[in-house]
């Protein structure tokens, strides 16, 4: 379970297990669970050994766990075992020349096992202790098998990999019990108020009439996204992700889940202040007054159209059009057991415990990207939105306007003509108070708010502000009237608290290790007070 | 007929969710009449601690509205989710609260579409959370050996418009049924993406779980709330083929914000206050106490007690048959 990646299946793929590199290549048009083993390819790069991916035939299911039988009580202890450092006549430098010679994780193995004077003495529990840690320490196992992608496995991979220190990654502190229960706070449900039959006229229409959930997320990975993706059918919902800043967040979460292209078209991401201008709630001024940063942005975007450009390739490439055809949201009738260059897979690599999850930052192509032909280089549309200051009340150029601000205006349109059933902010970067004030105005009554911090303290004056608690209240900015607030029930700040357990015959405890915080969340229903 | 999608307006029929405050909210039907003790119709009046309730005037009332009471307090019909559900449902069994459902329904792997097999059924706190996330399309068996109780959970999603009907291609999505899973299985082959066990012996029913999950593989999930029967149960997945075996436990703590106020004693002189010190030693003390040195701040309190444990949770997976039938082969020679 825990040396697990996500990886983006395409051609000239790499995914790194350890100090080694990994081709993707030959995973493509395998089916999902194929284990493979790692062969030694020519030459290095960079002082990394690379490996090819060779399909197994016999299909073992390769898992992390020890046989479950129960074992004879031994007569061993530790009592003769000094811990001196001599007991390991190979160092660290010889397993790896063993290794460049080209010996096989097995053989290595036996040779640490003669090497050790100790082993022998050693309870057999302890034996296999050791031999995980030197295999997972040198990378001995050699063996990666292949998954599909699930929210839960994404959630737990992207949570639990570190892309820098004392950070868990994009995610900022979220742990996937805590992703759970926002979901249910959220009450994320289908349902269609209108009768008739004519689906997609209604999700054109502006009176739309199927389910609408808000989303603001800024970094995060676009995991609240894909939830909402996942747990939504393709027809007649609406999924509306604010950002703040200039260019669309990367999305992996949402790619990852490999979604039919139907999915997507429920998603629209919208600018949160080119949104609120349109709504009258902020000024023309307001909006991409950070040129410096528009500048930064059009550099780091550029990078990942090149990105696109190999992805691209690859897809054109695709052996089976099974994706193209998927428009239902169902895998059933559908050969999804092959996986295609430009799937995501997930790899199962039973190798090292440094978890960076390079692969994935890699392939941050732009969603936009990704998604459809029609304007697909955010790029350009950010140098465009740089260009267009002041443009914005021309509405008769609707035809020259950037996609940020079509999107936008329609995403207006439709907060004008209904609110929203769910409003969920996950508060990473920016703080919750003014991002909530903002937005709870467009959601309906009896509908929830969740709202997700890493830490304690923002979501506390939240709650303050939200209960109309002086001084807080008067601490902040409100839009438009104190209408919105003392509007809230059921509002609670709650804290998860997970903890797994190694289940083995008479050695069953607690796993040594835990995660003491998985974030905050602040969660309660909108009410009326008027008394229609 | 509440539970399946929003709704503007209160019909009759509806459960409600009538919110008082955060330690007072009943489930409550929305009708006229109800029948009193002697089997008359009689009005339906709903006393609570703040006042009656004609609940009569609830219906074509927006949902989250306030209703008032006849004593000046006001109520908040809320409409129905299955977190409100659970929380005011009246108890037949233990029931699985919102903490653990939500990661049963995360880690089973379910969206719209899915089919899931529940045992046992027991007050249907899960099921309701089940039967969101798979419709509109998707399926929930539930099953539970226990006759009445299954005939209660009938009416009850029935009346929820979650239960599934053949004639009526509505919204429900519930099958429940009677059956002594662990001796009979589940009747059902190849069909389920996922199955969860809540039962006294789990372990006996895995080898039925095989039979129903889908011959592509799929998702189990068994909840105990003792460490033996989980070990017997990790044993019986282990030995039925499953991989990823992992047990958790999850514990939610609702924190209280309140503001608080901690005085702080001066320990050490400043230079003002030691110049004052002669002329009135006494007052000078009495006003810091009192008026500068006072700290407020906002703090999250967890309660003094709360539920420190509720079940283990146990979640494996199963491989694509094909697999595991040559693993077992493997594991007898």
């Amino acid at each position: 379970m825990n040396n697990r990646r996500l990886a983006r299946i395409s051609r000239k793929g790499y995914t790194l297990l350890g100090r080694d590199s990994v081709s993707l290549e030959g995973v493509i048009g395998c089916s999902p669970w194929t284990n493979f083993k790692m062969t030694p390819q020519v030459g290095c790069k960079g002082g990394k050994r690379c490996f090819n991916l060779e399909p197994v035939i016999e299909n073992e299911v390769i898992s992390d766990e020890e046989v479950n039988e129960k074992e004879i009580l031994e007569n061993k202890d530790n009592r003769t075992i000094n811990d001196d450092g001599q007991s390991q006549s190979l160092s660290s430098t010889e397993i790896e020349a063993l290794r460049d010679e080209g010996l096989s994780g097995k053989e290595i193995v036996n040779q640490i096992i003669a090497g050790s004077a100790t082993f022998d003495k050693k309870t057999r529990y302890s034996q296999r202790k050791y031999l995980r840690k030197k295999e997972s320490k040198h990378c001995l196992r050699e063996r990666v098998s292949v998954r599909k992608t699930t929210l839960s496995s994404i959630a737990e991979i992207l949570c639990s990999g570190g892309t820098g220190e004392g950070s868990r990654g994009g995610i900022t502190g979220m742990r996937p019990d805590t992703l759970s229960q926002m979901l249910t706070a959220l009450n994320i449900q289908w349902y269609c108020s209108s009768k008739s039959a004519d689906v997609t006229k209604i999700q054109e229409s502006v009176n739309y009439q199927g389910t609408m959930y808000i989303v603001y997320e800024s970094s995060n990975w676009g995991l609240l996204v894909a939830s909402l993706l996942n747990y939504l059918p393709a027809q007649n919902c609406r999924v509306l992700h604010l950002y703040p800043g200039h260019g669309i967040p990367t999305l992996i979460a949402p790619k990852a889940l490999n979604l039919p292209d139907g999915k997507f078209s429920i998603l629209s991401s919208v600018n949160i202040k080119a949104l609120l201008q349109k709504l009258g709630k902020l000024s023309n001024l307001d909006i991409f007054s950070q040129n410096d940063a528009g500048n930064e942005n059009v550099s780091k975007l550029g990078k990942s159209d090149t990105n696109f450009s190999s992805v691209q390739n690859v897809c054109d490439n695709k052996v089976d059009q099974s994706l193209d055809g998927n428009e239902n949201g169902s895998t059933e009738g559908n050969d999804c057991d092959i996986s295609i260059p430009g799937d995501t897979c997930k790899t199962d690599g039973s190798n090292e415990d440094k978890k960076v999850c390079e692969k994935s930052r890699d392939e941050e192509v732009s969603f936009d990207s990704f998604k459809s032909d029609e304007d697909n280089s955010t790029a350009k549309s950010v140098k465009r939105k740089a260009e267009s200051i002041g443009d914005c009340a021309d509405l008769e150029s609707a035809a020259k306007k950037p996609r940020w601000e079509q999107e936008a205006e329609k995403a207006a349109d439709l907060l004008k003509s209904r609110r929203a059933d769910g409003l969920v902010v996950v508060a990473s970067k920016e703080h919750p108070v003014s991002l909530v004030l903002a937005l709870l105005p467009y959601l309906a009554p009896s509908r929830p708010l969740v709202v997700y911090c890493p830490y304690r303290e923002p979501l506390l004056e939240l709650y303050a502000v939200l209960k109309g608690m002086e001084p807080w209240v008067g601490k902040c900015k409100i839009f438009g009237s104190r209408e919105t607030l003392c509007k809230m029930v059921n509002l609670r700040l709650t804290e998860s608290w997970l903890r797994n357990y190694q289940v083995l015959p008479d050695r069953t405890h607690p796993e040594i290790n835990m995660s003491p915080v998985g974030g905050y969340v602040l969660s309660g229903i909108l009410v009326d007070h008027n008394d229609i | 007929m509440s539970f399946s999608g929003y709704k503007e307006c209160i019909e009759e029929g509806d459960t409600v969710i009538l919110y008082l405050n955060v330690n007072n909210m009943y489930a409550i039907k929305a009708v006229p009449h109800i029948r009193s003790r002697k089997g008359k119709l009689v009005e339906n009046v709903m006393q609570t601690t703040c006042g009656a309730l004609n609940v009569r005037s609830l219906i074509g009332r927006r949902y989250g509205h306030r209703a008032p009471l006849s004593r000046g307090g006001w109520a908040i019909p809320l409409h129905p989710t299955p977190e409100l559900w659970t929380r005011t449902l009246p108890h037949r069994t233990q029931i699985i609260y919102t903490p653990d459902i939500s990661l049963i329904v995360f880690k089973l792997d379910l969206n719209s579409g899915s089919t899931v097999i529940e045992s046992g059924t027991g007050s249907g706190s899960l099921t309701h959370a089940l039967h969101r996330c798979v419709s509109p399309n998707g399926c929930v068996y539930s099953f539970d050996f226990h006759p009445l109780r299954v005939e209660t959970a009938k009416t009850e999603f029935l009346d929820h418009g979650i239960l599934y009907d053949e004639k009526d291609e509505s919204n429900g999505t519930v099958r429940v049924e009677v059956r002594d899973v662990c001796k009979d299985g589940f009747g059902l082959e190849d069909v389920a993406d996922a199955v969860f066990l809540d039962l006294p012996c789990p372990w006996d029913a895995i080898k039925h779980s095989t039979v129903a999950i889908k011959s592509d593989g799929g998702k189990l999930c068994s909840f105990s709330p003792c460490i033996e029967q989980v070990q017997r149960t990790v044993i019986a997945m282990n030995s039925e083929g499953f991989v990823d075996i992992s047990t958790v436990e999850c514990i939610q703590t609702d924190l209280k914000v309140a503001s608080r106020i901690m005085p702080d004693i001066i320990l050490s002189e400043d230079e003002n206050v030691k110049g004052k010190r002669n002329a009135d030693e006494t007052e000078i003390q009495v006003q810091q106490t009192k008026y500068d040195h006072n700290l407020s701040f906002l703090t999250g309190i967890p309660p003094n007690t709360q539920p420190g444990h509720t079940g283990y949770l146990t979640f494996a997976t199963l491989p694509p048959k094909r697999l595991i039938s040559k693993n077992k082969k493997d594991q007898k020679t």
